[in-house]
């Protein structure tokens, strides 16, 4: 069943590289509206938080018509390099990414907003800059917090679906995703490749869990 | 009554539904779309289903191994795979053939054949056509094969293999030619009964997709009538 | 010639509606003790020194170096001042052993040695694996100001460190600190509401009452008079 295996190392490339993107990315904007109250915070926040609001189709909509090939941003990109990103690895990529990163921005600044600030004050008077602070402070302090969200948005990159669909589409040997092939076996009537994938699923899933459980206990430094 | 109509024969099925309704009156028409895989699965599940009008045989030869047909299964139309590309394409006015081997195409949209009767043809026709291989590595599966069309008209592929009767109502997209290796096909739009149906309308609807009216709809919308 | 007085500070501080007014002067170093009732200003001085609170107004001096003065416009952020400070409730980092806390602020090049060498003159060698959890309060403080001293500060800022503990704890303590933490011969500020422990320990110390610094002195006078 190669078309099985390919598709599982699509989703977990996918699910690997939305994470390993997504979380520094969210990291920093959650440390951002956290600390600073500026115009046009709320503004920020909103737009960050739609895609876990809006229906996915809606939020594949938008991708769409800022990334297809007639898009904000599709079209120049088009112009440039003669290239569109629907159809391709990088949609489901981009994709995947969008829905998790609000994830990750919520789980983290609750925990950054509820942080002792003496810690970082002592590490000030010992001599730490901000950048340091934030890498020897902050994220430790964090850290139980920012493993759940890498959890969070990996489970929530290899399962996405909906929005995936409208960017990426159904492209065998490029895009088909685990999920898409679930759909794909169900709607074909073929349960038995339908189960098949849904177990490899849950399986991945569940290791995920219990790597990053391991993780958040283990202390570090 | 409950009749699920497959995507390509949206249009025609719903104006049809509502002439059924008008001279039926008392019978309540409730449609239901989608492609052809899906309802097919719906059925399989137990859905409250008296009419499925599917875009292809497979589709009802699956019903049928697992007993949800009552009845023989009825051909309403013929149709025809077709080959259309974006307007403005380069391709215009040239072989359908020469665009399918070409190595400057990249992106044909189809649909899976696994799950749509468009994307089972196209795979079937292809593969007559010795063009299978050359093909398959390009193909972008579209869910349905509306959303086939679409992709040619957005300019997402450099070409769609589609119904003829889709391509008649294309905007942007340019019909080509018929697919290579599909003149020996048996495209056909399949009506059948589910078991669940009971009494007499589901057989008078069925009927009624033979009769005068709907034999001048389908022509109007490009579909070939069925051999009678 | 003008000899630089070790520390010199003269502040104005608003919080809370609020005003204080606080000076004090060290001409050697030693330890300053801040003495007088919660809720006097008193760590809202230690923090203005540390640098993490900015006075409204006045100056700041350690040992010739100006770490704030509003006449001129210079503020030296709290990074900058080499400062140990140690709060009420000493945050200790929960996800480093003692080792790891004591050495935060000393150069990795410099740092297992520096630590290596401060354990042993504060006779905290068999600490050095534990956990902060795990300590008892004295031996926390006893860490925390350790981790102050490690980087080498020019200033020392101890708030309350002994309030928490029970009357042994704090008598051993005291006599820890006058062993081996005033060796070290820093300027320190001792922020206490305690009077046998300002007796004990300070050098010199500020009286403060109702916002503002009332006598300035050597402990057993200023003590001695109220």
């Amino acid at each position: 069943m190669s078309g099985t295996g390919f598709s599982l190392w699509l989703s977990l490339r996918v699910a690997l590289l939305a994470t390993a993107v997504v979380l520094p990315i969210g990291v920093l904007i959650a440390h951002v509206q956290a600390r600073w109250r500026y115009p046009g915070h709320g503004l920020v926040t909103t737009v960050v938080l739609l895609p876990l609001v809006l229906p996915p189709t809606v939020t594949g909509y938008y991708l769409v018509m800022l990334l297809g090939r007639e898009g904000l941003l599709g079209a120049p990109l088009h112009q440039l390099t003669g290239a569109s990103i629907m159809f391709t690895f990088w949609a489901c990529a981009v994709t995947a990414a969008t829905m998790a990163l609000p994830l990750v921005v919520r789980t983290v600044q609750g925990a950054f907003e509820a942080l002792d600030p003496t810690y970082e004050e002592i590490a000030a008077t010992l001599g730490l800059g901000p950048v340091a602070t934030f890498l020897r402070v902050r994220i430790p302090l964090a850290w139980r917090a920012i493993v759940a969200a890498g959890v969070l948005a990996f489970a929530r990159a290899i399962g996405e679906f909906g929005a995936t669909m409208m960017l990426a589409g159904n492209v065998p040997g490029r895009t088909n995703t685990m999920p898409l092939e679930v759909f794909s076996a169900y709607l074909a009537g073929d349960d038995a490749r339908a189960h098949v994938l849904v177990l490899l699923l849950t399986v991945v899933s569940a290791v995920v869990i219990v790597v990053a459980e391991r993780l958040a206990r283990r202390p570090i430094g | 009554m409950t009749v699920s109509i497959a995507s390509s024969f949206r249009d025609i099925g719903t104006t049809l539904a509502a002439a059924f309704e008008a001279e039926n009156p008392g019978v309540a028409v409730q449609l239901n779309h989608g492609p052809s895989g899906m309802l097919a699965r719906q059925i399989e599940d137990g859905a409250p289903v008296d009419v499925f009008v599917s875009a292809g045989w497979p589709e009802v030869e699956r019903l049928q191994k697992k007993d949800l047909v009552a009845g023989e299964p009825v051909v309403v139309a013929r149709n025809r795979l077709v080959v259309v590309v974006p307007e403005g394409s380069p391709w215009i006015g040239k072989e359908p053939r020469a665009l399918l081997e070409s190595s400057d195409v990249t992106r044909i949209a189809s649909g899976d054949p696994a799950t749509v009767p468009f994307g089972a043809y196209a795979k079937q026709a292809l593969e007559a056509a010795g063009l299978w291989t050359t093909v398959q590595p390009k193909l972008v599966f579209a869910s349905e094969v509306r959303q086939a069309l679409t992709y040619a008209e957005q300019k997402a592929v450099d070409a769609s293999l589609v119904y003829a009767t889709d391509a008649r109502i294309a905007k942007h997209a340019v019909l080509l030619g018929d697919v290579p290796g599909a003149a020996g096909l048996r495209i056909e739009t399949v009506a059948i009964r589910t078991p669940r149906a009971t009494g007499e309308t589901a057989g008078r609807f069925l009927a009624s997709l033979r009769g005068e009216r709907a034999r001048k709809a389908l022509v109007d919308a490009g579909f070939t009538l069925p051999v009678p | 010639m003008d000899v630089q007085p070790a520390l010199e500070f003269d502040v104005v501080l608003h919080a809370g509606g609020r005003s204080w007014h606080h000076t004090g002067r060290m001409d050697r170093p030693g330890t300053l003790v801040l003495f007088g009732a919660s809720g006097a200003g008193k760590t809202l001085t230690l923090r203005a020194l540390a640098g993490l609170t900015r006075p409204a107004g006045g100056h700041v001096r350690c040992g010739g170096r100006v770490l704030f003065d509003t006449a001129t416009g210079v503020v030296v952020p709290p990074q900058s001042r080499r400062v140990g400070y140690v709060p009420q409730h000493t945050g200790l980092f929960p996800y480093l052993n003692v080792r790891g806390n004591v050495g935060f602020g000393v150069p990795r090049a410099t740092r297992a040695t520096r630590v290596d060498a401060l354990l042993a003159e504060l006779d905290l060698v068999a600490l050095g694996d534990r956990a902060p959890a795990s300590l008892s309060g004295g031996e926390q403080q006893r860490v925390a100001i350790a981790r102050a001293l490690a980087p080498g500060p020019q200033l020392l800022l101890l708030d309350e460190p002994f309030s928490a503990l029970d009357r042994a704890a704090r008598r051993e303590l005291r006599a820890w600190f006058a062993a081996h933490v005033r060796a070290q011969a820093q300027v320190v500020v001792l922020v206490t509401h305690d009077a046998e422990e300002a007796r004990s320990l300070g050098d010199r110390l500020v009286l403060v009452e109702d916002g503002a610094t009332v006598a300035e002195g050597a402990p057993a006078e200023v003590l001695g008079r109220s």
